[in-house]
């Protein structure tokens, strides 16, 4: 209870700084569109074909499009960030230190974070950085996402949890930009990506306890999800979802911008509406001033027991089409929507304060 | 007489001479390049292929897999957890009963082994389960896949059909609009069972088979009842529902509750304990099928279930989750090609399986053959279903339809040890370019049995079967695109300008014949980088043609790449089959004979069907949707309007880059260079032949477009021609006629040489005229042998004079009449032509005026008794209503025929007289008049009938007489042509004479010939419009000339076949005369044989 106290006061006292922030520096309004979109068991598999067929069915081309490169793989994804930007959008990364079978909850493998503070991995670092050098154009990495969860092995929790395992993962995160950085790529723009509700609520395992420093930060991320599992106990409404995150989130640095990295929710008709789900998201998302930029997980998967988690838009009808209505919301900005001249960097700038 | 000049005349005979051994040299090295052109078609150039087949199939080769403890698979841990899971007691069965004696089979339409096998084993079956319906997109409702051929297969099949009812999308499946149904309100449920039954009515089946997979069962079982719900809908309306119940989670998540009493059928798909997307595995292992069955008993009333026993095989790339689904004729002809030894069922999962090297890949098969469908099958039983379903029917080892009808266990001796080989076109390896090994021998296997009796099988020698091996797929980003059916003069330049732009090497497979045409175009192609293949001469359906002409086909064009680039080709698509995926033996002919020429076939998966004309924006779509399939593109640049194609190219090649694809020459795609795909030619070998093709190219092509070209000329003059004459025509005035009441004394002249049958009609004709004048009629008799002079003078009249002179030719007979005529104007006629009685006066009245010289009557064909001379009549029509009025009209008349005409003798005297310089004195005085400045008229309303030769070789020497007179009167009034003193005749008609009477008529066989070729070759839209132009001019002039004649137009259609017989004979004519005109020859008389049928009307 404590911990919630404190950093409801810290909020309050920080939420109108934010606004004279936005004030002072004209900062455009609106939200980058993005989105993950099914792109397989490693979510790296990125094609035009998916990327088309998700754009047909929302009606919107994404600004932003996010997808994963697992440290198992042991390879840059320049094939990706190339079709990406072929394609006029903006990549998104989440290099995620995890090894095969890809599986949750395992706990820390060969890419822990103690390996890598060890040095052991330096010199795939190295690789990647001029991977990402290589390509030359600004693009986004979430590096260990969602780390006050429990299920990936990044998360504090496996490294001491309240016994300093927040202070692990922040020596780990400098110790990875810090290289890449010394490697000259500085295309990057590294989010600080949590999940909105910690696993654990302890103290250690707040936001801000993992926050590396402004200086190895460029955005702040959120993975807001509603219901995924059938399994899951109560339907969650989408604003109960974010108000008290995008607080506690924003409050942790007075003038970086906010991407929601991640949202999605289940199709579970008996539980609660998608569709209003999409709506409330939808039209809620851009009434956050610090919001820049918002990715959906459309993704669709079976579980264990046989039952599907039905993330994707087309998960009904009815969803699809609140989905499309919500994003004719003129905030939401698609890729051919974006005020960028014939240099496409100024792409993932647009929105940025600095 | 002899020693008069003669045109053309060679005393000597010097210039013949000449003219033969010029001849004759050139005939015989025509002769001998042809001979030398056609041969080199027939020997097949030497191609070096950029790895010969052998090589390629020394890729394929052994491998011993290293034994491995078999793996979990996720539907193995399912199976052991619901296995483990306490038994429930078992329920009473609420179901109907049912029979056991279930065998259905599932049915691909696509797969044309799945038709054959259905063809075979039609009657073991009770029901097929046809791939026909989906339901994937909720908002359009269930979809049926319009290629599938019910009335095919009802041909064949006469039991119960129950087609399938999936989720699929291509091979995907779509959840989210099975379960939008499952959620829906009764309303719309209602109307999709609707829908449903009455697809099922109308195709007469007995009900659907639903498979559902990957469909959430829904919170509260909402899938179950859904399908319980449509069951019973279809069973109100007669119609049967089994319902697919796939071994994993889905396995638990159905209601068999509440499905029980409304379904049929349950059909249990006992396999895929590994798929093709899994990793690599047991299909359907014997513990894994028995544990599922455990778990139907369980459900309470297994007689309800039908057990869906698979039949295939999965090929995998070693240690990968890509798998390809095989037939189990495949996996025994990879067996054998990689001469696999240890081919055998494993003792643990009871599968086959086998491993091989190709293409340096390791691959790892699994499949299912006769003996583990045995133990599967016997298992089933026991577990007391209620039937099995072949899944899918062309993938079976076709050993195990025999068990079907066994009443006890099967064992080995129920089984086929022999396998009989080139049964099916089975396949090795990815990629559209493919090498064939058409080989086929019979396999044997052996059987044993284990401990719990359960069969096992050894393969010492699988089977083979006429087998592809497949190329070209290493890279999945590497994509060619490929043009075929050019080069084509309008689009491949486009085509090739796009790709320039863009920096993209693509391979186009050209039509030899096209390729002849546009020699440029193939050399462009080659200059800039592309690859070019042999697409067979004339694109016939090589499927249909005997070898021979196949090897010529591939030769020619062969021949003609190599003489015009220099290099040749080894790259090969057949016209038609070009789909990767040939499934009737003889498509594999042309493959096979190309392959012994040295090529390698090149197929492709992408076909957007450009020939369609979609829309771009389609197209484009289309190359999308099938860009996974495959990574050869089809498209055209010849053959036909290709707008779109060239419209879609930049956007496909965009695409394309956009995706990642690095677009590829053919050789890329097999990891070799366009040096390999297109060697340049080596010196050594064949060069004369070589030779012999590449000038034999060069000569033809440059007498296709030389008669091209004077075809289009041609056509031009003709059609100005016409319309000139048509205008002319009709503006010409009548000159006077009789009633201007001028009727001087007339001398009339009649020049004969054995005309005893006639002349004395003639005579008499002229003598009945009603002409008021003073008439003399004048008969030379020139040194006839016969009793012409006689006949003559039978007619006893004063004004009838007969001379008699020892025969000189007409030239002097005529010459002699003119001296002796008495009066002043003199009308000549031959001997076997009949005046109507009104002919004399109009004839003469025009010479009222004093300029006037001469006057033309108008000849009809008097003797209409054959074809040949009613054909000749509808000529005169035409050449004297519209010619000769025309030429009036201008003053330009260039013979005032022997036949009927008037000239004055003062005209004559001062023209110099009738010469016997050429064969048309007539012609040859109407041009001397001309000079003297006097005019020529013509009368239409004097009409004569004269006798037409009735027979192919009398007309051919009349016309000869003509036509090489004619030609004698140009060469020798040649000072007349272009002069601008005789206006319109040297400007108009006589050269209108050259060139539509000579070089036209001359060279018309021929094009008649470029037409019957164009025709053949399919592009007569080069020729045709030329030729109708013709044809409708011919047409037009007929029909105006008969209208002026007075006769029924339909008349005018004779042009037609008068066009087809009647030109060729002229045609021959005319070059007779050339070549009498080379030679020098005196040319005589060339008299008519008279039949004296001429009878004036």
């Amino acid at each position: 209870m404590m911990p919630y106290l404190f950093i409801f006061l810290f909020a309050v006292c920080t939420f109108a700084r934010a606004g004279d922030v936005r004030k002072k520096t004209n900062m455009e309004s609106g939200v980058l569109f993005g989105a993950y979109m099914d792109f397989g068991e490693t979510e790296d598999d990125v094609t035009l074909e998916g990327i088309e067929a998700f754009e047909k069915l929302a009606q919107k081309k994404p600004a932003i499009i996010a997808s994963s490169s697992y440290w198992g793989e042991q390879t840059f994804p320049a094939k990706n960030l190339t079709l990406i930007d072929r394609h006029g959008a903006t990549p998104l990364i989440y290099w995620s230190p995890w090894d095969k079978p890809y599986e949750e909850s395992k706990g820390p493998d060969r890419f822990a974070l103690t390996e890598i503070l060890a040095g052991k991995w330096d010199a795939y670092i190295d690789a990647w950085a001029d991977g990402a050098k290589k390509f030359g154009k600004p693009f986004f990495v979430s590096f260990c996402n969602e780390m006050n969860g429990d299920w990936f092995p990044w998360s504090g929790c496996f490294y001491g949890g309240k016994n300093g395992g927040n202070e692990v993962f922040k020596s780990a995160w400098r110790y990875v930009v810090d290289r890449v950085r010394a490697r000259g790529a500085t295309n990057i723009r590294w989010v600080f990506h949590v999940n909105a509700f910690p696993a654990d609520n302890g103290l250690w395992n707040l936001m801000s306890a993992y926050y590396p420093g402004s200086d190895y930060v460029d955005w702040l991320g959120l993975s807001i999800y509603g219901k995924q599992f059938r399994s899951m106990g109560n339907w969650a409404e989408f604003p109960d979802l974010i108000d008290w995150p995008y607080k506690e989130i924003t409050a942790i640095n007075p003038d970086k911008p906010v991407m929601v990295a991640e949202f999605g929710v289940g199709e579970f008709p008996k539980s609660g509406s998608k569709a209003k789900w999409f709506r409330d998201a939808l039209a809620r998302i851009p009434e956050y001033p610090r919001i820049k930029a918002a990715i959906y997980w459309h993704e669709r998967w079976e579980n264990e027991d046989g039952s599907f988690s039905n993330l994707r838009i087309n998960s009904s009808p009815s969803s699809l089409a609140a989905f499309r209505k919500g994003l004719l919301n003129t905030k939401w900005i698609a890729v051919d929507e974006l005020s960028s001249g014939p240099d496409q960097s100024q792409r993932a700038e647009q929105g940025e304060t600095d | 007489m002899k020693d008069e000049k003669f045109i053309f005349h060679d005393a000597h005979g010097r210039r013949w001479t000449r003219f033969k051994i010029f001849a004759f040299c050139a005939s015989s090295l025509a002769l001998l390049a042809s001979i030398l052109f056609v041969g080199s078609l027939f020997v097949a150039p030497p191609i070096a292929p950029p790895n010969s087949f052998s090589a390629l199939k020394s890729q394929i080769s052994n491998y011993e897999r290293r034994g491995r403890a078999p793996q979990l698979t996720i539907s193995d841990r399912i199976l052991s957890r619901l296995l483990a899971e306490k038994a429930p007691a078992m329920k009473a069965s609420t179901a109907p009963v049912s029979s056991d004696g279930v065998r259905a089979g599932f049915f691909a339409d696509w797969d044309e082994a799945a038709f054959r096998s259905l063809e075979k084993n039609a009657s073991v079956l009770t029901h097929l389960c046809p791939e026909w319906l989906t339901y994937k997109n909720s908002e359009v409702g269930i979809q049926g896949d319009p290629a599938v051929d019910m009335e095919r297969i009802r041909g064949v099949f006469h039991s119960k059909l129950m087609p399938v009812l999936s989720n699929l999308d291509g091979s995907r499946r779509v959840p989210e609009s099975v379960e939008w149904l499952a959620h829906a309100g009764i309303k719309e449920q209602k109307a999709f069972i609707d829908d449903l039954a009455s697809r099922l009515q109308e195709v007469e089946a007995a009900g659907v088979v639903i498979d559902w997979e990957e469909v959430d069962a829904g919170e509260e079982g909402e899938l179950s009842a859904l399908v319980a719900k449509i069951a019973e809908g279809l069973k109100a309306k007669g119609l049967e529902t089994w319902l697919c119940v796939t071994m994993d989670s889905a396995f638990s998540n159905w209601d068999y509750d509440v499905l029980s009493p409304k379904v049929g059928r349950f059909v249990a798909f006992l396999h895929d304990e590994n798929g093709e997307n899994d990793a690599p595995g047991p299909i359907a292992s014997q513990d894994w099928v028995e544990g599922w069955l455990q778990l139907i008993e369980r459900t309470g009333h297994p007689s309800q279930w039908i057990a869906s026993l698979a039949c295939h095989g999965i090929d995998w790339d070693e240690g990968s989750e890509h798998g390809e689904v095989v037939s189990f004729a495949d996996a025994m002809s990879r067996a054998g090609n990689a001469g696999c030894s240890n081919v055998q069922t494993t003792e643990y999962e009871l599968n086959g399986t086998f491993s091989y090297y190709y293409e340096g890949k390791a691959h790892e098969v699994w499949f299912l053959d006769a003996a583990s469908f045995a133990n599967q099958w016997n298992a089933v039983r026991i577990s007391g279903l209620g039937g099995v379903a072949i899944n899918r029917l062309g993938m079976e080892d076709p050993s195990i339809w025999k068990m079907l009808n066994v009443g006890s266990p099967i064992a080995p001796i129920h089984l086929d040890k022999m396998m009989p080989g080139g049964m099916a076109i089975t396949s090795i390896g990815n990629g559209e370019v493919v090498g064939l090994d058409p080989t086929t021998a019979d396999g044997r296997r052996s059987f044993l049995t284990d401990s719990k009796g359960r069969i096992l099988a050894n393969y010492e020698n699988p089977p083979a079967h006429p087998t592809l091996f497949r190329q070209g797929a290493i890279e999945p980003d590497h994509v060619a695109i490929t043009f075929d059916d050019g080069p084509d003069p309008e689009w491949t330049p486009q085509i090739l300008d796009i790709l320039k732009e863009r920096g993209v090497k693509a391979a186009f497979f050209i039509v030899g014949d096209e390729g002849e045409r546009n020699p440029d175009l193939v050399r462009r192609i080659v200059d800039e980088g592309h690859e070019i293949g042999n697409h067979s001469f004339t694109h016939p359906n090589l499927a249909e043609q005997p070898a021979s002409m196949i090897r010529l086909q591939l030769n020619a064009t062969q021949r003609l790449i190599e003489s015009l680039t220099g290099r040749s080709t080894n790259l090969f698509r057949p016209p038609y089959n070009a789909d990767s995926h040939p499934s009737k033996l003889e498509e594999l002919l042309p493959i096979s004979i190309a392959q012994s020429l040295g090529y390698m076939t090149i197929l492709e998966n992408i076909d957007p069907k450009d020939w369609e004309k979609p829309s771009s924006a389609e197209l484009l779509e289309r190359v999308k949707a099938a860009r996974n399939e495959g990574h050869i593109i089809l498209l055209h640049d010849g053959g036909g309007d290709r707008s779109a194609t060239v419209e879609a190219l930049p956007a496909i090649i965009d695409y394309l880059h956009e995706r990642g694809d690095r677009i590829t020459g053919i050789g890329e795609l097999l990891g070799m260079d366009s040096t390999k795909t297109m060697p340049p030619l080596s010196s050594e070998g064949s060069t004369l032949e070589r030779a012999a093709s590449g000038i034999g190219f060069e000569i033809l092509r440059w007498l296709q477009n030389f008669l091209h070209g004077f075809l289009v000329l041609g056509t031009i003059l003709v059609v100005i021609r016409t319309i000139l004459v048509l205008v002319l025509a009709l503006l010409h005035k009548k000159p006077a006629g009789v009633e201007n009441g001028y009727q001087p004394p007339v001398s009339v002249i009649i020049p004969a040489f054995n005309e005893e049958k006639v002349i004395a009609k003639t005579i008499l004709s002229l003598l009945g005229s009603d002409y008021v004048g003073e008439l003399e009629v004048l008969v030379v008799d020139d040194g006839s042998t016969d009793a012409t002079a006689a006949a003559a003078e039978s007619i006893r009249d004063p004004r009838v004079r007969v001379v008699r002179q020892i025969n000189s030719g007409k030239a002097m007979a005529l010459q002699r009449a003119v001296k002796m005529a008495r009066n002043e104007i003199l009308v000549f006629v031959d001997a076997d032509t009949q005046f109507e009685s009104t002919a004399m006066g109009h004839l003469v009245a025009p010479f009222a005026d004093s300029g006037i010289g001469a006057v033309s009557g108008h000849a009809r064909v008097g003797n209409l008794r054959t074809f040949l001379a009613r054909c000749q009549d509808l000529e005169y029509v035409c050449g004297f209503n519209l010619d000769r009025r025309a030429y009036a009209a201008w003053n330009c008349i260039t013979v005032a025929p022997g036949a009927i005409s008037a000239i004055r003798r003062s005209a004559v005297i001062q023209a110099g007289g009738f010469s016997a310089e050429t064969l048309a004195e007539d012609t040859d005085l109407t041009l001397s008049i001309h000079k003297t400045g006097l005019r020529v008229e013509y009368q239409p309303a004097a009409i004569a009938h004269t006798e037409a030769p009735e027979t192919f070789a009398t007309l051919a020497r009349q016309r000869f007489r003509w036509a090489y007179g004619t030609l004698q009167c140009v060469f020798k009034h040649s000072d007349m042509l272009f002069n601008p003193r005789f206006k319109a005749l040297g400007f108009f008609s006589l050269p209108g004479i050259l060139f539509f009477q000579v070089l036209l008529v001359a060279f018309s066989p021929f094009i008649d010939l470029l037409l019957l070729q164009s025709i053949f070759l399919g592009h007569s839209e080069d020729v045709l419009p030329y030729f109708m132009a013709f044809m409708l001019c011919d047409l037009l002039v007929a029909a105006v000339a008969v209208r002026f004649e007075g006769l029924p137009l339909r008349t005018a259609l004779r042009i037609i076949p008068q066009r087809f017989l009647y030109r060729p004979l002229l045609s021959y004519v005319i070059w007779k005369s050339l070549l009498h005109a080379v030679r020098g020859a005196w040319v005589g008389w060339g008299k008519l044989q008279r039949t004296a049928t001429v009878s004036v009307p």
